[in-house]
């Protein structure tokens, strides 16, 4: 029986969702004022009328500001600088980074029309990573519900292409792992929706009444609208329209346009023409945002080495950048290919050293690679830098345990206990059951599983090991049934198809174990057992 | 195009075998040598018989019996030498207490080990016994008593055979040996050494069960030396000439090697082995023994060591090796049914044969000065010759291990991190058995504590009551806003369960079941069943989800029987 392996649990890294820098393009105020305000001893002096709404956006106070724009707004509906700085305001508290928003639906996943090569060679494409690559090893390093192999932190991220369509609408849908149906539909209309009930006299801007063709073409006022409607409302047809109209207005020689222009490619899923747009904004100037959304349309045509490619290009322009060198690690490491990976997260190092994604997936790479001890001074080293979260003190444990530093590991992991949060609960538990395995406890691992398909019941990896477990005890029937739920949950995962399929060529259903070992093989091709079992089954139906 | 021959590989030519032979005898009852003056080397056995009868000595030449002469008494071991240049060379056969020797295979001298004085006690019974004054039993008893007082072993020869006999054969030894009781030791082993390389005749060792080695002239049968060793020697090798410089090793049987000199007073061990030692030769400068437990050992005359051989069987017996021509020495070892032989560094070369080996014997047979005598357990003989042109250039190592254990393991590079650590462990080790102790068992009370609240609570998905074992398995399938659930219910109890039902409960804003209360009439062990209900999300506009619980729940039960704790995943759209 294949145990699932120990997981890392994935760091929050939260520099990934912080807002850019914004680029406001009219400043009002001399910032000395500011400091020269502050220096005065003099009686505090209130500001008032739009010079507070923009002091107010200015410290990052948006609701705030948001508010004495809606009031200022009431006494003159035309004021326009104060209609764009609400706009700016509303757009702001939805931003997302278009960079790391990756989401994809299930239609684009399976209804893809920009599929260059559909076979592709080993080590070209997402979908065929080399298999000699050392990370395509379920059972060394784990995989996400996705089926990517599990990375150092959390990130938005493609899956893998498994089975059809129709094995994907059928699979079990769970709060964790269901994919939306298309990137346009409610699950990135709820960014936009969110806080448009609150509003009391209705949608701010009515865009179908808008002379948008005016507004777009006004460039006091169009960037302002352009991210209102991309980022607040979420209506890309629109946004595109602007953007469009905006570029047209610069006669075709603004590149900002041309990066909102494939910003709205992107999401309506025109590849090729978002392409078109980030090579003619870099023509006209070399950006790092035009660099890493050309990369990312290329990983989105599934075209890493072409991304690659592009993220090298970023470096010779920008050296040493943090987002180039990170989009190639990201890259590499979802080809399988860790040493490379590692080689550039620690580039990133040299530049950055508190970058805590590299940090992060240093660390995962090195306690995958049978080095606890040298992962644990990388956990260390995020401890130090002051994030301080139960994922991190799971992580450390797990590291003192395998590295045998015994009395830091359980400490660590009772802390880690002590301080999760609900969604990271299951996780937590289910590493206390594997080190609770590993220390001999089998009926206090069965428990702690229990405990984690307590709080996640689509826990597919616990599920798995309490399978094992029932089975040793004799509880065959029950642990089919734990297994094939695992299935249920997570279809690609190697351990619950290849368990399950033991268990049945024990039972001498041989139909269901070479089906079952096939899937087994898809989630891990270079898996020797499976392979020498499919081998000998082989002769069963040919003499059939 | 050669074809390649594998013959060089071999280093012995193909047996010939001598099959109507019936040899059976140890191999210390054989010699390899001539038994005319000038002729060609023969090879002589003697036959230990049965029981008294059949005692022979018997002379091989070519494939055949030449000659044949019988024995008065069984042999321990026989011996070729020569006394005079002149004349026939001898036979010892050293036999009870007598070496007897043969000329021609005719009787010539007997020459008998001086006895040494009797227990009074034991004497005067055995006069008594004779002349009928007492009977066995009191005999017995006598000598029973004696033992009390000397060791047993200090007995005569027959007291020590009478008080191992039965009652018949006590009575013929009394019969034969009443009233001339003597007191000469049996005869363990015999050895020659060279006198000088001048005269070319031979010192003849005898070694006794007193534990006495004598050097008899071989021509007079005078005691040249004389060594009163400890304990008693079973096998005895000499080394060089006696008029110039020689060596003696005994072995005893207390598994001691003593190295005798001309000029030894003081006796003391050179090796002194743990295990029984089962065969010991002299190769060139080496001697070379054999234990019980499988080890070859190669070892200097000083008693150093110098290398091991590990063997997976049985050793029966060792036998030197030296082809002269090109100075080749080995030492061939004899297993049950292989040879192989050794040098101190390597092993040489590997013989297997068919059947079950008794001993073999090296030496110079007929005219061919290098020829290996190879006896099997059904009593016939093989006879090889080793190759003129074979040599010991292909060698291996002893006991080759296959080529995978040859395979280095790749150990890590001790790190500092490592290192650091270790010296901590070493420091703080019982402080960290202490901490480890003290946490484990505050974790595995979390995990009971923790698992207590949810059998209390029932929320759990596998029933953790012992009465109703019941598990829950609910997926939710469709993008909504209508998705549809699918419950499944496995029950292992030994009984069918009854009137059940299976309740959902959602936040009432966010979700509609169309069949809120499901009736279960029966669940039979081990069947799984599956329920479905259709749910729809009221406002997917909003996005929100929230929790969907499923329960088990039985009339006559005041808590669910399992629950299932759904996170609903985020409605889509609806269509229109």
């Amino acid at each position: 029986m294949s145990l699932s392996p120990l997981r890392m649990l994935q760091v929050c890294n939260s520099s990934l969702w912080q807002p850019e820098l914004l680029d406001v393009s009219f400043v009002f105020l001399d910032p000395s004022f500011d400091s020269f305000l502050k220096m005065a001893d003099g009686p505090v002096i209130e500001f008032t009328g739009f010079m507070k709404a923009f002091r107010l956006f200015r410290e990052n106070r948006l609701s705030e500001a948001e508010v004495v724009c809606t009031n200022l707004l009431r006494k003159n509906p035309l004021d326009q600088a104060t209609w764009a700085l609400k706009m700016q305001c509303l757009s702001d508290s939805t931003f997302v980074d278009e960079l790391d928003n990756e989401d994809m639906g299930l239609a684009e996943t399976f209804l893809e029309q920009n599929v260059i090569a559909t076979s592709a060679r080993p080590g070209t494409s997402f979908q065929r990573p080399k298999t000699t690559a050392k990370g395509m090893n379920p059972i060394m390093r784990p995989s996400t519900n996705a089926g990517r192999p599990l990375s150092g932190v959390v990130r938005p991220q493609t899956s893998f292409k498994a089975g059809s369509m129709d094995q994907a609408v059928r699979t079990a849908r769970t709060a964790k792992t269901a994919r939306a149906v298309s990137s346009t539909s409610a699950r990135n209309m709820r960014l936009g929706t969110a806080s448009m009930a609150a509003g009391a006299d209705g949608e701010f801007v009515n865009l179908a009444r808008l002379n948008i063709d005016k507004y777009a073409a006004d460039p006091q006022v169009n960037r302002q609208l352009f991210e209102y409607v991309f980022y607040y409302v979420n209506d890309i047809r629109v946004a595109h329209q602007i953007a469009g109209t905006a570029s047209k207005s610069a006669s075709f020689e603004d590149y900002y346009w041309k990066n909102q222009l494939a910003k709205c490619y992107l999401r309506l899923g025109m590849l090729n023409d978002a392409e078109k747009q980030l090579n003619s904004s870099l023509n006209q100037r070399k950006l790092i945002e035009s660099f890493a959304l050309l990369a990312k349309v290329q990983n989105r045509m599934d075209q890493p080495v072409a991304a690659l490619k592009t993220y090298a290009q970023g470096l010779e322009s920008f050296n040493e950048d943090v987002t180039m060198l990170t989009g190639i690690a990201r890259v590499q490491e979802a080809l399988g290919e860790y040493d490379l990976s590692v080689d550039m997260y620690k580039r990133v190092l040299d530049v950055q050293s508190n970058n805590i994604e590299a940090i992060a997936c240093v660390a995962t790479t090195h306690f995958y690679d049978g080095k606890p001890e040298i992962a644990l001074r990388y956990y260390r080293r995020i401890l130090q830098m002051g994030v301080s979260s139960a994922e991190l003190f799971m992580n450390i444990g797990l590291c003192c345990f395998a590295a045998q530093q015994f009395d830091f590991a359980v400490s660590s992991i009772l802390r880690a206990q002590s301080t999760m949060t609900e969604d990271v609960a299951a996780d937590i538990w289910y590493n206390i059951g594997q080190v609770m395995i590993d220390v001999g406890e089998l009926e206090y691992a069965a428990r702690a599983y229990s405990i984690a398909l307590t709080h996640d019941p689509d826990h597919s990896e616990s599920l798995v090991n309490l399978g094992i477990l029932k089975h040793r005890d004799g509880k065959i029937d029950e642990s089919r049934a734990m297994f094939s739920s695992a299935i249920a949950k997570n279809p690609l995962m190697f351990e619950g198809n290849y368990n399950l399929a033991l268990v049945c060529l024990a039972q001498g259903r041989y139909h269901e174990a070479k089906n079952l070992i096939g899937k087994a093989l898809e989630a891990f091709p270079d898996h020797e057992h499976c392979k020498r079992m499919y081998e000998n089954m082989k002769p069963l139906y040919e003499s059939v | 195009m050669s074809k390649p021959d594998p013959a060089p590989t071999r280093k012995w030519t193909n047996p010939v075998m001598m099959t109507a032979c019936e040899i059976h005898c140890p191999s210390t009852c054989v010699a390899l040598g001539p038994v005319l003056t000038n002729s060609d080397s023969k090879l002589i056995c003697a036959h230990g018989g049965n029981r008294g009868m059949n005692l022979r000595l018997t002379v091989f030449s070519g494939l055949s019996q030449e000659m044949e002469a019988t024995l008065a008494d069984p042999p321990t071991q026989i011996m070729h030498f020569v006394n005079e240049k002149s004349t026939m060379p001898n036979i010892a056969v050293a036999a009870g207490p007598s070496v007897l020797v043969y000329k021609n295979l005719k009787p010539f001298y007997k020459f008998t080990v001086a006895t040494s004085p009797i227990n009074p006690t034991e004497e005067e019974a055995w006069k008594a016994v004779a002349l009928g004054k007492i009977n066995h039993n009191t005999l017995m008893k006598v000598l029973q008593k004696v033992t009390e007082d000397v060791a047993f072993s200090k007995l005569t020869p027959i007291s020590q055979t009478y008080m191992l006999s039965d009652k018949e054969d006590q009575l013929a030894l009394i019969e034969k040996w009443g009233g001339k009781i003597t007191n000469c030791p049996t005869i363990t082993c015999i050895t020659k050494i060279l006198k000088s390389k001048a005269e070319g005749l031979d010192i003849m060792v005898i070694a006794t069960e007193h534990c006495d080695i004598f050097f008899l002239d071989s021509q007079a049968f005078t005691t040249l030396h004389h060594f009163k060793l400890p304990s008693v020697p079973v096998v005895i090798r000499g080394y060089g000439e006696f008029d110039v410089d020689w060596r003696l090793f005994v072995q005893t049987r207390d598994s001691l090697i003593y190295n005798l000199k001309r000029d030894t007073t003081e006796l003391r061990p050179t090796i002194i082995c743990q295990s029984m030692i089962t065969s010991l030769i002299l190769l060139n400068k080496f001697l070379v023994y054999t234990t019980n437990d499988n080890i070859i050992t190669f070892s200097s005359f000083r008693g150093k060591k110098i290398n091991t051989v590990k063997c997976t069987e049985k050793i029966k017996m060792l036998e030197p090796f030296f082809y002269e021509h090109k100075q080749l020495s080995a030492v061939i070892a004899v297993f049950e049914k292989k040879i192989r032989m050794y040098n101190e560094t390597h092993l040489l070369d590997t013989v297997e044969y068919q059947k079950p080996l008794n001993w073999v014997r090296y030496g110079m047979y007929g005219r061919e000065d290098s020829t290996l005598v190879v006896c099997f357990k059904d009593g016939t003989i093989a006879i090889q010759i080793f190759r003129r042109n074979a040599d010991f250039r292909s060698r291996t190592n002893y006991n080759e291990a296959p080529a995978s254990h040859a395979l280095k393991l790749q150990i890590p590079k001790k790190t500092k991190v490592f290192i650091d650590n270790t010296e901590r462990e070493k420091k703080l080790g019982v402080k960290i058995h202490q901490a480890y102790q003290k946490h484990l068992f505050n974790l595995r009370f979390k995990i009971a504590e923790s698992y207590q609240t949810l059998t209390a609570s029932a929320i759990t998905t596998v029933s953790t009551t012992s009465v109703l074992p019941v598990e829950i398995a609910v997926d939710i399938n469709g993008f909504g806003p209508r998705h549809r659930m699918s419950i499944r219910l496995l029950s292992s109890s030994k009984q069918n369960l009854y009137d059940m039902h299976l309740s959902m409960i959602s936040d009432i804003d966010v979700y509609e079941f169309d069949t809120p209360l499901i009736p279960i009439s029966i669940l039979a062990s081990g069947k799984p069943y599956t329920f479905t209900t259709l749910l729809r999300c009221k406002d997917p506009e909003k996005s929100a989800t929230s929790e969907v619980r499923a329960l088990l729940v039985h009339t006559k039960r005041a808590t669910p029987i399992v629950t299932a704790v759904i996170k609903m995943p985020f409605s889509e759209f609806a269509l229109e």
